[in-house]
Parts: structure tokens; sequence; C-alpha cells
């Protein structure tokens, strides 16, 4: 696996240089992973983008620590921010500066790479030269695609030109650019006497992204405009959100398909607030409308009375959740605290572990909803998922609608036949409403795998069901995790597994309904289960660590909860082999905060045992942190 | 020496800090000894209008309440871009609970200063057009019908920004956001939606509603000290060009607001207890085009027959809203 990070500033491409890359990486046939490191930086600020390639899939999703190649795209960063963080020996840096690497003033953080590891390139000056704008990703990639060899300067040119599609000038101001610090790096390479790496021989040459009239093709796209894809090709009838941060570029992508005539016929409704999107969503479905929204964190919680009333009625409402942290303190980044509070809701809920499962758990959604009369969240991670860049496989449209039968409702407001909706029950009959709520959710209990497996059938993938055992057969220790971070997670595994140890992971897809039975068939062989969540329910501890305790009731093992990834930190491979390490020895604390930082808790700790008024705790902590607090790992 | 004319408004109440005025004349922000409320530091963009609105209408609120005052933020870019903590740009005690609850929280902190005894603390609440006229709409009316004594400021840059741009219901007919892109048959938001806020605070009949721009600035600061002279619940409503988000140079944050102003698109008026008051009169009257050209939100309006058949229908406006609010002294007094 090839490993590399880009740093810049906020509006200078950084992430459209990941993307770019991975881009190119995807026409040479190979599996590319890019995202950024999300933040709420505006102009101006340090930003960073991550992209890896190799040519099996990619799990993992920790941001880059080791990167191979440091792309700097803004050399007034190299004093500023910590660029070199996890630069071991053969790494190798390029940097957008019109100086040799010698006058910048860097000896001693790169006196440990070897000679010749450094090289820059005049990007900036180069973009104004071609673009007449100093925008320097596109020269950078240029100057990568000769640095490395990993990709080929057509694929790059392919990649800026299939992205600036719209915009000719653009396009080819950008190659123009990548073409010319291609040529002077390959110089530079040269005068060093280096030989300038040729791509190796399995790279196909330019491939072409497959495509069926009918919508079907691979392609390489950001996770939110998959699921966008995906969920049209569902064909909703009724669209309503209100935006927020990590959800936007969904909705974003499905408004230009409704206002386009794409996807017709569909009503998408700019509504004014999260209130107000499930409520408009509740009366479109009652008319018997397919509907979709999507939100996140305080958005969910915002719409919190309405959920409780979709599912009540019974409407097969599908929503995305793009997970993200609840504050106060105000946190745009990932974990699972909004999905999590609503997980009683009535709601089903299914958490995706890739790009490709969010977009096809969608397709299973509106089935399983439409079939039970339930609503159901598709719950996927904030940033890591709905940012990332991967290769992902559309369905056909014609390919969906075989799967996905038209919408029959159970109830349905229509003058012809007119209908009550939503009365009041009392003492006499709530209990009952209740149960059959309850009986529902174990009737999609038996659906879900069956729907499962039927997309396996109809689309040759293997995506969403109750759980999915990973190495789990004769595992002494079981970690049990939900979305993204089981990628992660069995990359450790593997490692861990090669060393002797004998783990395995336990993804659950469907939390609500919990399958109470899956999970204990596949945990009660085993000696320890480390289960790891991103929420915290604050005065007890785990949230999904309950749910699988219940699940083993009368079955003697030990169980650890850790609390990991909350609010955006990042889970690395790192982190995970240690604790896996202390837990498979037993040596675990029944609660664990990975990656807890003890010395900033314990200094809050003193200021308030020493003074009554010892102000706002966050704010506190952040100040003892100083200015730079963003780590990469 | 060549010398430079100088001409009449220079000197008049249309230049911002004018060092030729009396010291009393002098707008808040000329005064070394301002409150520099948001300090200087912040994220927001260059050419940010909601940075510059805020920052006169916060220094202004501050002398008119002699220092003493709380402000209350809705989320946005307002409060993202002025709290990257540690540090913080504001030099006044400043909370932010959530984006849809600012002026019900406003309302708190107005009634604990109350039951204090502190009817000398006074409180700002604000947001952005989103957290004003979309999300906390409930929040704010229910704010004004009880006559709270808060001063709500909206700062309308026409669009949800701190997310990436999305339609609000501020946003004006044609304007192409992120919900709203410039593609299909009608690109860019539509015609016959939105609402106007500061005519629906004016149906509250509370005592003080007023509009401004960024380019008026010593207005905006006499239209803060003015609502400061009011108990009650008042509304400021203030246009902040967004160079992000409406595609424009950041350095013509300035000239932008001006043309909304002079084109009547957005019209700067005062109202007390549900009647205006004053209106400020366009002084060159302009054509839309003029506004919408520097802007690429605008831009698939141009060099196409339905474009001009669009900005026909602005102008028809803008012509409204100047007959509407006598904004064109010859037709005010006709
Ligand atoms: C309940 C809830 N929904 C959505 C959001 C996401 N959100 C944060 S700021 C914002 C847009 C702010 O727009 P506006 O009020 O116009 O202020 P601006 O950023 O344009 O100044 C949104 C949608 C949120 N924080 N809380
Ligand atoms: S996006 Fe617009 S409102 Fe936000 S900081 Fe930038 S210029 Fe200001
Ligand atoms: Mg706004």
């Amino acid at each position: 696996m090839f490993e590399v990070r880009f740093h810049g500033r906020g509006g200078q491409g950084t992430v459209t240089a990941a993307e770019l890359l991975s881009a190119a990486a995807f026409i040479e046939g190979m599996h590319a992973q890019a995202f950024p490191s999300f933040g709420s930086e505006r102009t101006g600020a340090p930003v960073m983008s991550f992209c890896r390639i190799d040519d099996a899939p990619i799990r993992s999703r920790e941001p880059v620590i080791r990167p191979d190649v440091l792309v700097i795209q803004d050399p007034t960063l190299l004093h500023q921010v910590n660029v070199f963080e996890g630069a071991e020996a053969d790494c190798r840096l390029l940097i957008n500066s019109g100086r040799p690497a010698a006058d910048l003033n860097i000896g001693e953080f790169t006196g440990g790479l070897r000679p010749g590891s450094v090289l820059t390139v005049p990007a900036t000056e180069l973009a104004m030269q071609h673009l007449g704008r100093p925008v320097p990703s596109a020269a950078l990639l240029g100057g990568f695609a000769a640095l490395t060899g990993l990709v080929r300067l057509e694929s790059v040119v392919a990649a800026i030109e299939a992205r600036f599609a719209s915009r000719p000038d653009v396009a080819a101001g950008n190659a123009g650019a990548a073409r010319a610090a291609f040529d002077y790096v390959t110089d530079e390479l040269a005068g060093l006497g280096i030989t300038p790496p040729v791509p190796s021989a399995h790279h196909d040459g330019g491939r072409v992204i497959r495509a069926s009239q009918d919508g079907a093709r691979v392609v390489q796209i950001e996770g939110s405009a998959g699921v966008a894809e995906a969920v049209a090709r569902c064909r909703p009838e009724v669209i309503c959100a209100y935006p927020i941060s990590p959800q936007t570029h969904i909705v974003e992508a499905l408004s230009r398909q409704v206002k386009s005539g794409q996807l017709t016929p569909c009503e998408f409704v700019n509504v004014e607030s999260e209130f107000a999107a499930m409520s408009v969503a509740i009366g479109a479905s009652a008319a018997g409308a397919r509907s979709y929204t999507a939100t996140a964190s305080q958005g969910l919680l915002y719409m919190t009375e309405p959920l409780y009333n979709a599912s009540g009625l019974g409407l097969p409402i599908v929503m995305t959740v793009a997970n993200r942290a609840i504050g106060a303190p105000i946190n745009i980044w990932n974990d699972h605290s909004d999905a999590m509070s609503q997980r009683d809701c009535g709601w089903i809920q299914l958490y995706a572990e890739t790009n490709q499962e969010a977009m096809d758990l969608h397709i299973q959604a509106y089935r399983v909803a439409e079939e039970v009369s339930l609503p159901v969240m598709v719950c996927m991670d904030g940033f890591i998922l709905t940012h990332a860049h991967e290769r992902l496989e559309l369905p056909g449209a014609s390919q969906v609608d075989a799967f996905l039968p038209p919408f029959e409702p159970r109830q349905i407001l229509d003058p012809s036949d007119p209908v009550s909706i939503g009365a009041m029950v009392g003492p006499e009959a709530f209990t009952e409403v209740r149960f059959l709520a309850h009986a529902r959710q174990l009737q999609a209990l038996e659906l879900i795998p069956q729907v499962a497996a039927e997309f396996a059938a109809h689309f040759g993938r293997d995506s969403g069901g109750l759980v999915r055992g990973y190495r789990t057969e004769d595992a002494e220790t079981i970690v049990v995790a939900l979305g993204s971070v089981l990628g992660t997670i069995k990359d450790t595994i593997d490692e861990l597994r090669d060393g002797g140890m004998k783990i395995g992971v336990l993804g659950i897809t469907s939390f609500r309904p919990f399958p109470l039975d899956a999970v204990r068939a596949a945990l009660s062989g085993c000696q320890r289960v480390v289960v790891l969540e991103k929420a915290l329910a604050v005065g007890i501890g785990g949230i999904v660590s309950e749910n699988v305790r219940m699940a083993l009731s009368g079955v003697d093992l030990h169980g650890y909860t850790v609390i990991a990834g909350l609010g955006g930190r990042a889970i690395t491979r790192d982190s995970l082999r240690r604790l896996f390490q202390v837990a498979a020895k037993d040596e675990l604390e029944p609660l664990t905060f990975l990656d807890l930082d003890t010395v900033l808790v314990g200094r809050e700790l003193a200021r308030v045992a020493a003074n009554r008024q010892s102000g706002p705790a966050a704010e506190n902590m952040l100040r003892d942190l100083g200015v730079v607090a963003s780590r990469i790992g | 020496m060549a010398v430079q004319p100088i001409k009449f408004y220079q000197t008049g109440s249309f230049a911002v800090g004018n060092r030729l005025l009396d010291p009393d004349q002098r707008s808040v922000q000329s005064d070394a000894d301002r409150a520099n409320s948001i300090s200087s530091g912040h994220r927001a963009c260059q050419g940010c209008g909601e940075a510059l609105g805020a920052r006169y209408a916060l220094d202004a609120a501050m002398r008119a309440t002699n220092g003493q005052l709380i402000a209350v933020n809705a989320t946005g870019c307002l409060e993202v871009f002025s709290t990257p903590f540690p540090e913080t740009s504001w030099r006044i005690p400043w909370i932010h609970s959530l984006f849809g609850n600012a002026p019900a929280v406003a309302t708190g902190v107005a009634a604990a200063m109350r039951a204090k005894g502190r009817p000398d603390v006074r409180v700002v609440g604000q947001g952005g057009d989103g957290g004003t006229v979309d999300i906390g709409f409930a929040c704010l009316s229910g704010m004004f019908e009880r006559n709270d004594d808060v001063l709500y400021i909206c700062y309308d840059n026409e669009a949800y920004m701190n997310t990436g741009v999305q339609r609000s219901g501020a946003t004006p007919p044609a304007a192409r956001t992120n919900t709203t892109p410039a593609v299909g048959p009608e690109p860019g938001n539509v015609f016959g939606q939105g609402k106007n806020a500061p005519l629906i605070a004016m149906a509250h009949e509370i005592p003080y509603v007023a509009t401004a721009t960024v380019a008026g600035l010593r207005d905006l600061e006499y239209k803060v000290r003015r609502a400061m002279e009011f108990r009650g619940a008042r509304y400021l409503h203030v246009l902040v060009p967004c160079p992000l988000g409406w595609g424009s140079a950041s350095c013509d944050t300035i000239k932008i607001a001006r043309l909304a102003e002079q084109t009547g698109l957005f019209p700067v008026f005062e109202a007390e207890h549900g009647e205006v008051v004053s209106s400020t009169p366009i002084r060159k009257r302009v054509p839309v085009q003029e506004y919408l050209k520097l802007q690429a939100r605008y831009a698939h309006l141009f060099g196409t027959p339905y474009g001009a058949e669009v900005i026909t229908r602005l102008q028809a406006r803008a012509d409204r809203n100047i007959a509407r609010f006598g904004l064109l002294e010859t037709e005010a007094a006709s």
C-alpha cells in the first residue's frame, strides 16, 4: 500500500489534489481512497488530505500517519504545522516552492531522510502560467507522477479532464500545469542522477469507466455522491432536507438531480429545520409517496419528536444519518452519539461499513421499510465515509427497479377512500400498539437477512444482513464494533493473527432490531469480548456493550467496553494493536477510553478542585492544548 | 501638485469614521477606545460582510450600553469563525447554544437580568439568515410576541454559508446555491418563495425594526444606537455580502452591498411599532444588472434569453421596493 499526505491551505485545492490522485490511480485500475481531514477551516487555514493506493481493496480508514510521500502545497506551512510528523527514512517530499530544497531551512526535519528525497517544484508559478490562478494542486500531481511513477502523467491529465469536464479552459490550464511540473521534476531527478521511475507494468493503461445504458457503472466518487445515486435509483418521490455537515453533499447532489430533471417525478423541498424535514417526510409518506431525507447530529436531535411520530405511525421513510458527535461542545466530526441517542425511537437502524455498503443499504432499506411498514435509518460515518472518494459500483436503474417494486403503502391518505391516521390511543390499546411495533421489528429481524441474500443474488455483492464475522471461528478474543472502523480493525486483526493471536471481529450491521441470537451464536465460543464503541452513555459507559451483554446473558466470559473515536478522534491501527494486546492478557479495565489524554483531564480536575469559578471546562482544556491542537493521528 | 477635490459626501454621513468630522459626530469604529467586541485574528474569509457588520453592530451596541452587553449567538459562520478555541475573538460575554434557539436563549438572559435587578445589562441575540428566518423563526416570533427586551440582529448573507452555501428562506430568486443549483429549465432559486423577515417582524408591532447594509456602516451604527433607546423586542436585519457564497471578489463586498441598496433590491428603512418611519433614499439609481454581474451566483443569467427575462423580473422586484418604500425622492414626493 502506498500512502500520501497532502498539506495545504484552505482554497489551494488540497482536498481536490487527493481526490484527483485517487481518480488517476482508479483510471490505472488500482484501488484508491482519498479523504480530507475535514475541519471548519475557511480560506487560508492549514488543511490536510490523504490518499491511499493499492492493488487490493483498502480497508483501513485511519489518517495517513506514516506517509510514503508528503506533498506540501504551501511552503509557509513548513515551519507552522508539524507537517513532518510520521515522515520516516524512506519518505519522500514534494514541496511547492520556487527555491531549491536546500534553501528552505528544513534540514532539522529532513536530515533523517535519504539524500535526494526532498524535491521542490514551482507549482504556483506553473499554475499561474498555465491556468492564470494560484492553485498549485494539479502541478503538484504532475510532479508526483514524475517522482513516484505510481501513476502515469496521462492518468493524472485524464483525472483532471474528467473533474473539470464542464469547464474545458480550467481543465486545459490544470493539465498544462501538470505536464510542465512533470517535465520539471523529471529534469530535477536527472540532475540528481536519479533515473525517473517508470510506471510498473501491471497498469492496464487508461482503463475506461465501464458503463451500461441504464446507469450501471464503476466509478471513483465520494461516498455522499454514491449514496445520492443509490437513493435516486430508488425513485423517491419526495425528498426534503435541511443542511447539516456532514450530510450536505448527499442532499446537494439530490437537489441537482431533481432540479435538472434527471430524477423525476420527484419534489425536492428545502425546509426550514429538521423538525420540518421529518414532518414533511411524514406527510408525504402518509400520502403514499416514497420519501427520503438525511441529517446528522444536532439535526437528528432536532427531529426527535417527529422521529417517534414517524415510527409510531408506521411510515416507511428512509433517512441517511451521516454520523456526527453531539454538542456541547459543538463538534462536527464523526462518532455515533447521534444515532445511538435515537436507538429506541422505533426506527430500524443499519450501520454501513463501507461506502459501497452505505449505497447498497439504502436500496435494501426501502425494501425492508416498505415490507414491514417501519422507517429505516441508514447510518454512515460522517466525513470518514461521506467525504471519502473510492471505487463504487453504481447499480443500473433497471436492476434496482427489478429489486425494489413500487411503493405500495399499507395506509394512505386518499380522498376516494378516507381513513384517519394518528388518532389518540388510551390505556385500552396503547400497550398493544407498542407490542405490535416491537413485533414488526422482530419481523424485520427475519426479513433483513433475506433481503440481503436476495440482494447478493441480484447484484453479486454481499452487503447488509444482521451481523458479519471476520476470522471469528477459532478466536479467543472477539472485538465487536459498528460502522467504518471495522475496516481498520480487520487490518489490525490480520497483523495480530500473523503474530499468533487468536482474534476476530464481529460487525453489527443491524443495531435495531438488535440480533440477540446472531450475536450470541457468534460470541459464545470465545473467551473475551471487547466492544469498541463510538458513543458514550455518560454515567454508565457503553451502549452497544449493554446490548451485547443482554445477548450473552448466562454466558461466562470477560467483557470489556472501549470508548473510541469520540468527536472525530482518529482510531489508529497502532492504538488498536496495543489495546487488543492488553485485552488478550485480560489486563484491560472494564471501561476504557482509547487514547484518553489523562494529563489534560488531570489539569482540569485540579483547576476545578482549586477554584469555585473554574470557568468553562472545554474552553479551559483547549487553552491547555494550545493553538495547533489538531493532531494527525 | 494635483489637488484631489473633496466630494461633499466624503465628509458627510455616508463616509466611514471620517476624521474630518467633529469628534462627537465620528463613527464608533473611528474611536480609539471602541470596544473591539470582535477582535482581529478570527477566521472569516477575506472580505466577509458578516464579520464587518457584526463588528460595527456590536461595538455600537457596546457604546450604547456603556459596555453592559451580553451576546447570544446562533450556530453559523459568525459563531464558527469567531471561536477557533483556544482563541476567541469575543471581548464581550458571549454564548453559543444551538442553531435554532438563539432568540429564546437571549430571552432567558434578559429574564435573568430582570430577575437580578440589572436593567442596565442589555442583550443582543444574533445569527445568520438561516438561523433567523428558518430554523430559529418560531423562537424569534415568540420573543417578538412577548416583547422580550432583546435586540436581535440578523446578518443576512442570503444562504446557509457555514455548511457550504445552501438555500435558506432568505435566498433571493434566481440565485444559485448548492441546493438550488443553476441547472434545469429554471436554474437557481425559484420565484415566489422566501420570506421578508423585517416585514414579518413589523407585523408583531414591536417597538423597533430596521434594515441596514455594510455599505452604510454609519447608518448601521446609528440603527443599533437607536434600537438601544427602546425597551422590548427589536429587530435589525443587515445585508452582509459573502464572497464565498455569492462568488464575488473579496474587495467588492461593500460595493455589492451599496449596489443592493442603489438598485432597490434591498430597501433600507426603519419602522417603529409596526409603521415605517424613514427610508434611506437611493442617491443614484442603478439597474439590477450592475449588481448581479459581480456575483457568480447569478452568472447563469447572462447571455441567454431566459436569463434576460429573469433579470427583467428581478428589476421589477427592485422597482416594487422603490415604490413601496419611497426610495427615490421624486417618487416619494409624487
Ligand atoms: C439543528 C441543526 N441543524 C443544522 C445545523 C447545521 N448548520 C450549522 S450552521 C448552518 C447554516 C448557517 O446559516 P446562516 O444561519 O444563514 O448563517 P451563515 O453561516 O450563513 O452566516 C447549518 C445548516 C445545526 N448546527 N443544527
Ligand atoms: S463563508 Fe461567507 S459568511 Fe462565512 S466567513 Fe466566509 S465570507 Fe463570511
Ligand atoms: Mg446565511
